[in-house]
């Protein structure tokens, strides 16, 4: 299963990022991961991105078909390009630089 | 570093990024691909195991209803909440279409829809289907979930379905009431920004973008983004000093430091002076910390304020200098604060005042308080009267306004204001008895008096007018004025109301007919007189007097002026001050003054001095018996002249007051007209008798003188010639003296007229004064005849001139013989300049200066009453100015009188005739025939004309000379018939009228001798008859002239 967060605020004109996360489980570096993506999203992406967290363990398969061979791992899936950062995302220039948002904080 | 554990194939498989954190620890899991399969089914069938477990409890237990369906869209599977939704058993079910069951087309359609869309795409889809349903729709949020086979290819779908009706309510409930507040915040004047804790801004209202655009911020997000504590911090200007301020407070409240904060700057413009308030509040609600900054212009409500203020302030001077008690008090009775003029008006210091309260100022005694209180507890107000107490003791009566009301605070509180309206109270009382008085007098008032209101019908009228309209009030008033008062003309009445009500005139005046209902008609005078309320005429009043009575006596007395004033006599009204009230024409016209200016002074001024007596005589016999009347002489104001009046005086009483009124007439017509007759009966009866002994003189006379001439005739001795002479001449003389008694008689006769010849008037004053020498001399007065040798003849009836002439001698002569001494008469002649005049002089005492306008008034006389009538001087004075001559006096008192006589010279005639002389024979003989019944005058005649050698028959009376005139032969006819006019038988009337009868001329030749030609008889006959009138006694010559002159005239044949 995965459930996603939706949010439009002000800024809709701005691209909506689109971003999903492997995580395996409840492991240690996975939850470092989701609370530091939701850290990266709440003060760069307000209310424009969607985030698809994907536990490994529950859908096994879809790792053997999306080529994740490594949790966790965060894919970009919109807007273009795509690109992979994996582990914890605690370096955040190196997160928000690899994922491309524009601007920073104003 | 690398981590041993990794086999080498993997590690050429990962990214640099992923390798990194391979190598730094981060990573939980490296999945191995070839190895994953065997580890991953084993986990994944346990762990597929576990959760089917845990699915099949949630899809039993789940309030959603879920459901599976093949390809076919037939129901492999639904839970126990599909079938309680059903209201049937899962076999039911199973293997049928959703259009097998009870589900409303509109919602089976979309659904299929998207199930067959899963299939398709096996993606799964969501959908908000509404199921209709009686009442509200109900909401189902519908999830459809593909279920892939182990090919890939999708085997079944799974649909489940929440009824979501209740969160779509209260979603759309949020909506509403979200869309409300946006509008609100959006519609709210102050300018909002919401900041987020770190001061950014995140949203702005309206009025903020306007306010940001107004004030030139080029910011097109109008700030959203920016963070607004920065922007404060580093603003410049008058207001810096605020910036930092502002900036540390938000940060407070956005810390939960302080609960709220605000603060008031000026901020103006170029133009227009400005305050702002900043007014920063924590915004509540989930999530993170926000803060509202509400920035509000307050310049309307610090002006408000301000203005606010300033009225106070004048509230308060008012409060301190009204003319009016002011005190605010407290519905319980206490009392706050009293102005001066309440503390003037009691009599109290504020102070007092508010500790006594109410209790200690009104007067509880006071009637009218327990309803004032309760209508004031009960509408908020109270207005009007009551007693309030002094300090002195004494009660002052007031006029209260009273009301409750809310303080800020919510305390009640009442105001108070009083005025003091004793002297009103007075004037009130006064003007009570006034309007009290007025009414009164308006009620008793003889007079009509009336209201009307702006449209003209009666508002008010008194008894006297409702009697002058025969009418009550009530069928009057609200009835217009001219159908009331005027029906017989509309017009009189409209248009003088018509024109005060429009303000033209303010007071008119006008008579108007009246129709009583009983059909009796009256006039009236009414007065019209604006009603002025603040300048503007809101109606009209006045009053009516009824004037008929008045117009009827005036009519009367009209009539009564007019007719008095058409008579020949006086009237005249005097009141006890003897002054004249009326007098109508003919009394000014007698009294010659103008009756409209009577003098003031009263008659008085009418009564000449020497009549003073007599005047005062009279008014005393007035006042005794009430009437006199008689003859009194008044002087003329015009011309000062003394006239006759007769008078008739009588005494009437008018309301009290003794009035005389007078009837009086110019006498002096009457009085001459009374002299006449009494001087004419009197004459009458002398001539009568005159007239007689003259006729029965003149035949003896006629005789004696005839007989003389003959013998004379005749040669005779000397001493029968002197004999005959003495005859003859003393038979002339005896004849003038019965002539002077005819001519006496003739002034008896008025129709006589007087025959003017001309005349010798040296003759006449000779022929007088031998009349009156017997009796001047025996008088002792020496006469002197002073005449002048050439006086030219007057045109004069001699008889007349010789009366006059008589007249004055006796009335010297008596004035003479009055004073005893012995006196001169001097009579003396002069030619004048148009003629001669004769003057008779006295030394007499001649006569007083005041008499001498009177002499000649008839009847005035100065004689002893029974010597003379008064008439001598008024009848001489007629005869002179009738002669167009004059009759004068000159007289001093003392001095003698004299009179002077002046008449006109006579135009200068030829001899008449060379008379025949008495001797000589006719030249022709003449047949003759003498009718006289005296012997002696007929032969006499016969005699005369036989001797002159004419044929003379004779005739003793007309019959016998009728039958002479018919026994005459042709050609042998009388030319003269010389005849007598009185004769016994047929006299010569009727002898003329005989021979009128006969036809045959021969009255023609008749001649007329008589010794009385002043019979009325005789004098008509003569009138008709032009024939020669010869009188007796004369002359024998003059028949003889006639007889032998006649024949020229009157040739017969």
């Amino acid at each position: 299963m995965s459930h996603a967060v939706s949010a439009q605020g002000v800024g809709a004109t701005e691209p909506t990022f689109h971003l999903r996360l492997y995580i395996a489980g409840d492991a240690p570096n996975s939850a470092a991961a989701v609370a530091n993506l939701r850290t990266i999203c709440r003060s760069y992406l307000k209310d424009r991105c969607r985030i698809e967290i994907v536990d490994v363990l529950r859908d096994p398969h879809r790792v053997l078909q999306e080529g994740v061979l490594i949790t966790p791992l965060l894919v970009k899936l919109a807007p273009a390009p795509s690109c992979r950062v994996a582990g914890t995302l605690s370096d955040t220039d190196k997160v928000v630089h690899a994922l491309g948002i524009a601007g920073g904080a104003a | 570093m690398s981590d041993p554990q990794i086999p080498g194939h993997l590690l050429s498989l990962l990214t640099e990024s992923e390798l990194e954190a391979l190598r730094s620890g981060e990573v939980d899991t490296v999945l191995d691909p070839e190895r994953v399969s065997p580890f991953l089914l084993r986990g994944a069938q346990e762990a597929l195991r576990k959760r089917e477990q845990e699915f099949r409890a949630l899809v039993e237990n789940a309030p959603d209803l879920i459901v599976r369906l093949g390809h076919d869209l037939r129901f492999r599977y639904v839970n126990p909440a599909f079938e309680r939704w059903m209201k049937r058993p899962a076999e039911e079910i199973h293997g049928r279409s959703c259009l097998d069951l009870p589900i409303p087309v509109t919602f089976t359609d979309p659904w299929e829809r998207l199930c067959r869309q899963v299939f398709e795409t096996a993606q799964e889809e969501r959908a908000e289907l509404a199921w209709p349903s009686q009442g509200e729709d109900l909401f189902w949020s519908v999830r459809v979930v593909p279920e892939p086979t182990g090919s890939g290819s999708v085997g079944s779908v799974l649909a489940i379905l929440r009824d979501i009706t209740a969160r779509r309510v209260s979603e759309q409930k949020l909506r509403q009431s979200e869309e409300l507040l946006d509008g609100a915040l959006q519609a709210l004047s102050a300018h909002i920004a919401l900041l987020d804790s770190e001061g950014t801004i995140l949203a702005v209202n309206a009025a903020w973008k306007r306010f940001a655009e107004e004030n030139g911020w080029q910011d097109p997000q109008f700030g959203v983004g920016t963070n607004y504590l920065e922007v404060i911090e580093r603003a410049a200007g008058p207001n810096s000093a605020e910036g930092p301020r502002v900036a540390a407070a938000i940060r407070e409240v956005a810390e939960g430091a302080r609960d709220e904060f605000a603060l008031e700057y000026p901020c103006h413009s170029l133009t227009e002076r400005r305050w702002f308030v900043t007014r920063v509040t924590p915004f509540r609600g989930e999530g993170p910390v926000r803060v509202a900054v509400v920035h509000e212009n307050i310049t309307e409500r610090l002006l408000a304020e301000e203005a606010l203020r300033e009225s106070e302030a004048r509230y308060r001077r008012l409060f301190e200098s009204s003319m009016d008690g002011v005190m605010i008090t407290a519905p319980d009775g206490s009392i706050y604060e009293a102005n001066p003029a309440a503390c003037a008006m009691l009599g109290y210091a504020e102070e007092e005042i508010r500790s006594l309260g109410r209790a200690g100022l009104v007067d509880t005694s006071d009637p009218r308080l327990p309803a004032a209180l309760e209508q004031r507890r009960r509408t908020g107000q109270f207005r009007g009267e009551l007693l309030l107490r002094r300090k002195d003791g004494t009660r002052v009566p007031v006029e209260l306004s009273t009301s409750i009301y809310q303080e800020e605070a919510g305390v009640e509180r009442t105001s108070m204001i009083l005025r003091d309206v004793s002297e009103r109270k007075r004037a009130e009382d006064k003007l009570r008895a006034a309007e009290a008085h007025y009414r009164r007098l308006v009620t008793t008032a003889p007079q009509g008096i009336y209201v009307l209101d702006a449209e003209g019908r009666f508002t008010e009228i008194n008894p006297a007018g409702e009697q002058l309209l025969g009418r009550t009030t009530a069928e009057v008033l609200g009835h217009p004025v001219a159908e009331i008062i005027a029906p017989l003309d509309l017009d009189v009445i409209g248009e003088a109301f018509a024109q005060v009500i429009s303000g033209e005139s303010d007071n008119l005046m006008v008579e108007v007919p009246i129709l009583r209902p009983s059909g009796e008609e009256r006039v009236a005078a009414m007065s019209v007189t604006a009603i002025r309320e603040e300048g503007r005429v809101t109606g009209v009043h006045g009053t009516a007097r009824d004037l008929t009575e008045e117009r009827r006596r005036d009519d009367r007395m009209r009539l009564l002026s007019t007719a008095l004033d058409g008579l020949q006599e006086g009237v005249g009204i005097i009141d006890e001050e003897m002054r004249i009230v009326y007098a109508n024409a003919a009394y000014g016209r007698i009294l010659g003054f103008d009756i409209a200016h009577p003098p003031e002074s009263g008659i008085d001024v009418f009564v000449p001095d020497e009549y003073s007596h007599e005047y005062h005589e009279i008014r005393h016999i007035v006042r005794e018996t009430g009437s006199w009347r008689g003859l009194v002489r008044r002087k003329r104001l015009s011309d000062g002249r003394v006239i006759p009046l007769d008078i008739i005086i009588g005494r009437v009483e008018q309301e009290g007051r003794a009035l005389l009124f007078l009837i009086l007439q110019d006498a002096t017509e009457r009085i001459a007209r009374e002299q006449h007759l009494r001087r004419a009966e009197r004459l009458a009866s002398v001539g009568t008798m005159l007239g007689g002994v003259a006729h029965e003189l003149n035949n003896p006379l006629h005789a004696i003188i005839s007989f003389a001439q003959l013998l004379l005739l005749d040669e005779r001795n000397a001493e029968d010639r002197e004999a005959l002479e003495i005859i003859r001449r003393e038979g002339d003389r005896a004849a003038k003296i019965v002539s002077n008694l005819r001519l006496i008689a003739r002034q008896t006769q008025d129709d006589v007229e007087s025959q003017k010849n001309a005349v010798d008037l040296n003759e006449v004053v000779r022929h007088i004064l031998k009349l009156r020498g017997y009796s001047l001399r025996t008088s002792n007065i020496e006469v002197r005849e002073d005449l002048a040798a050439k006086l030219p003849p007057v045109l004069a009836d001699r008889s007349q001139i010789e009366q006059v002439l008589l007249n004055l001698i006796i009335n010297a002569e008596q004035a003479m013989v009055g004073a005893k001494d012995e006196g001169v008469l001097i009579v003396r002649t002069r030619p004048s300049r148009g003629g001669a005049s004769v003057f008779v002089v006295d030394s007499g005492p001649g006569i007083p200066s005041e008499y001498l306008e009177r002499i000649f008034d008839p009847f005035w006389t100065s004689k002893p009453t029974g010597e003379g009538t008064g008439l001598g001087l008024s009848l001489s004075q007629s005869i002179i100015a009738e002669h167009g001559g004059e009759l004068r006096v000159e007289s001093e008192f003392g001095k003698g009188a004299a009179f002077s006589v002046d008449l006109p010279r006579a135009p200068t005639q030829e001899q008449e005739h060379g008379l025949v002389g008495i001797g000589s024979t006719a030249e022709r003989s003449v047949r003759v025939l003498v009718v006289d019944d005296e012997p002696a005058v007929r032969r006499a005649l016969e005699r005369y004309l036989t001797r002159r050698g004419h044929k003379v028959d004779v005739a003793a009376d007309g019959q016998e000379a009728l039958h002479l005139i018919t026994a005459c032969a042709p050609r042998e006819e009388y030319e003269w018939i010389i005849s007598d006019l009185r004769m016994p038988g047929l006299g010569g009337d009727r002898l003329l009228a005989r021979l009128r009868e006969q036809g045959a001329g021969l009255e023609q030749r008749l001649v007329f001798l008589t010794g009385d030609a002043s019979n009325p008889d005789v004098q008509r006959m003569l009138s008709d008859f032009s024939a020669p009138v010869l009188l007796k006694p004369l002359r024998l010559e003059e028949i003889a002239r006639i007889v032998e002159s006649g024949t020229k005239k009157n040739p017969v044949g």
